[in-house]
């Protein structure tokens, strides 16, 4: 029984990321808090929703939805730096590839590849950042609101 | 808040005592039942009274503990249109009133201060204790309101030598980077004088707390250190996605001639510790780099003498936080809470003096850079003739170390200052009007046009304001015509939504940084100052 159950698990890690990430729709929230075991918000604003994480241990992750149910941005603030791998989902290798560039630059990190801007910056302590994809974000919607 | 106040006013308007000074000019119209009568026709003048002026506070420079200072006035002037006359001689208060004196006076209860005349107090400070020590001088007289004290403030000079050379450099073989600044740092087994090493290109950062050295560089044992009596480990992550793990293990950290003992030193990449934990409760940021090198990490080490007492601080010691403590039995590693005394310290807190904060010296440097730049990184604030604030301004941080920047009318809440951030970095492109170094050139990262000067006004959770004004030069100029220089004070890069005041900041400024729950004068820190 338990091994099947396990087998039943990993198909459907193989269906659809069981995490909120740019892109995804927005009924991946939910297993989003269940996997940070953190406490959910969820805010209708003018022109989309916010779902507002609140994680043990300090750290606060927002994620943006559109009114057509997609995760246009994200947003991160905690003591430790959260997993982009799964909070830029498919964006990553994008997000991996730009980050790899040749540079000197020793500090906040920002890239901006395509669609995509990323910022991750602050410092020990209060590590923040935000990601979000131009070509999702709704009609009317100010890309400063994602912070 | 206003309308309490206003109301306030209303109400102290048609109190008995202003009735009294008001009505041979008044009537008493303006205080009788019906508020709204019709005003005045003309402005009142205001009654003959005595108006105090005084300096807000005093401050003595660093005087040698038990000695008494060369004596300091304070000059009380009437600027009122009425005689001054006193209720009471000044007097001291205060947590540490006692070191304080008063070995002259003009001003008391035996003469008046006539209009525009002046009165003193002539006070010595004989500190008992290495630490910075306040008190207040009191007046009480006929003005209003009637009493007014001035704040005073010394310290106690430390002889200690307090300062540490400091050097921007490209850093050490293979690095190559501009905009570091790197010490030496003396490292000894707990409580030998033998059992020591000092290591060079130790980064100095004050974006960070606490002392973390590559195992490669480390040439002495150390004990390892425990909890719960199980090998403890630390990581560190930085915002770029860097991180780097290691043990932690006990050692006497020593900065010119300070020492702090018995400190808990994150020892990088030792071969033979527990491995990195990946995963969910892991060390290891996905798609970051682990900076197990000196090359990748650009340094032998880093010496984090921060706005904080501790790296990770109270937020540990009440949660396991993947990505900050672990305890390793059998080297298999899980997250722990840990009290605040075994984190890793700001190694300044725990010097026996001169422990309040540092101050970052550098010189300016020429608008195209310099090949390298010496400088000090002088330990205390205000507890030596070498490291008082001067000019410099208070900008007290929020809870975790960030104050507000605000430019062309936004403010920017998350704004800090830090030496280990390698340049200027604000706004983005829309914001500052400035472009970015395209992705496929060698300085992609930073900004690749030339503006300014930008004015930002700093604000600090005390609400003292100030601004500061710098310039940025496109990136390649400066690289393509300097190639060999370390050090420039207008590199910039985009940073949406906040100022982070890098190292490019700090050249031709003094740059202080105050530690958590540590006294400079009548301020508490974290702070910075500049």
């Amino acid at each position: 029984m338990r091994i099947r159950w396990g087998i039943l698990l990993a198909l459907s890690f193989v269906a659809a990321p069981l995490w909120a990430a740019l892109g995804e729709p927005e009924q991946s929230v939910e297993a989003d808090r269940v996997r940070m075991a953190g406490q959910l918000k969820r805010t209708v604003m003018q022109g989309y929703t916010l779902h507002e994480i609140t994680v043990p241990g300090g750290r606060v992750v927002r994620e943006y939805v559109s009114p057509a149910g997609t995760v246009f941005g994200v947003a991160w603030e905690g003591p430790t730096m959260p997993d982009l791998s799964q909070l830029l989902g498919s964006y990553f290798s994008l997000f991996q590839q730009a980050s790899a560039s040749p540079h000197r630059r020793h500090g906040p990190l920002y890239l901006q590849s395509g669609s995509l801007v990323v910022s991750s910056g602050g410092h020990m302590r209060d590590f923040r950042g935000f990601a979000y994809v131009t070509d999702l974000i709704p009609v009317g919607v100010s890309k400063d609101v994602i912070r | 808040m206003n309308a309490q106040r206003r109301s306030l006013a209303r109400v102290m308007r048609c109190f008995p005592g202003a009735v009294a000074l008001a009505a041979g000019v008044f009537g008493l119209a303006a205080c009788g039942s019906s508020g709204q009568s019709a005003p005045p026709p003309s402005p009142p003048p205001p009654p003959p009274a005595p108006v105090v002026s005084l300096p807000a506070s005093v401050s003595f420079g660093p005087v040698t503990e038990g000695v008494m200072s060369a004596p300091m006035t304070v000059t009380l002037t009437n600027t009122g249109t009425a005689s001054l006359t006193f209720s009471s001689n000044p007097a001291l208060s205060g947590m540490n009133a006692a070191d304080f004196a008063i070995t002259g006076a003009t001003c008391s209860t035996a003469s008046q201060v006539a209009v525009d005349a002046t009165c003193t107090v002539t006070l010595t400070f004989t500190p008992s204790t290495m630490s910075m020590e306040t008190a207040s001088l009191n007046f009480a007289d006929n003005a209003t309101p009637s009493a007014q004290s001035v704040a005073l403030s010394g310290g106690a000079a430390s002889s200690t030598n307090n300062v540490l050379p400091v050097q921007v450099t490209l850093g050490p073989p293979g690095v190559d980077d501009v905009d570091i600044l790197f010490a030496s740092v003396t490292i000894c087994s707990p409580g030998s004088t033998t059992n020591c090493q000092t290591i060079d290109n130790i980064e100095v950062d004050t974006g960070s707390s606490g002392l973390r050295v590559l195992a490669s560089q480390l040439n002495i044992a150390l004990p390892q250190a425990t909890l719960g009596g199980q090998a403890l480990g630390n990581c560190v992550q930085f915002v770029d996605m860097s991180y780097a793990w290691g043990p932690v293990q006990t050692g006497d950290i020593i900065m010119a001639g300070e020492k702090a003992s018995s400190q808990p030193i994150q020892v990088i990449a030792e071969p033979g510790f527990a491995s990195l934990p990946t995963g969910a409760n892991g060390c290891a940021v996905s798609g970051g780099t682990n900076l197990d090198t000196v090359v990748a990490f650009g340094a032998n080490g880093i010496i984090g003498v921060g706005p904080f007492r501790q790296d990770c601080g109270p937020a540990c010691v009440s949660s396991a936080i993947p990505g900050t403590y672990y305890t390793c039995p059998n080297n298999n590693c899980s997250p722990t809470t840990i009290p605040l005394l075994s984190q890793l310290q700001n190694p300044v807190w725990m010097f026996p003096q001169d422990n309040n904060g540092v101050l970052v010296s550098l010189p300016s440097v020429a608008a195209n850079g310099a090949l390298t730049v010496d400088g000090s990184l002088i330990f205390g604030i205000g507890t030596q003739a070498n490291n008082v604030l001067g000019t410099a301004q208070i900008y007290t941080t929020n809870d975790v170390g960030n104050i507000t920047a605000t430019y062309k009318g936004t403010a920017y809440s998350g704004s800090f200052v830090d030496s280990g951030s390698n340049a200027l970095f604000f706004l983005d492109t829309l914001q500052s009007g400035l472009t970015d170094c395209p992705m496929s050139s060698n300085f992609y990262g930073f900004y690749c046009s030339s503006g300014g000067p930008f004015t930002v006004t700093n604000t600090g959770a005390n609400n003292v304001s100030g601004q500061v004004s710098f310039s940025i030069v496109n990136a390649t100029i400066l690289f393509n015509n300097n190639p060999n220089a370390a050090a420039f004070s207008n590199l910039g890069g985009s940073f949406p939504g906040a100022f982070d005041y890098g190292l490019a900041f700090f050249f031709g400024r003094n740059v202080f940084t105050g530690i958590e729950g540590q006294q400079t004068g009548t301020v508490t820190g974290p702070f910075f100052a500049f």
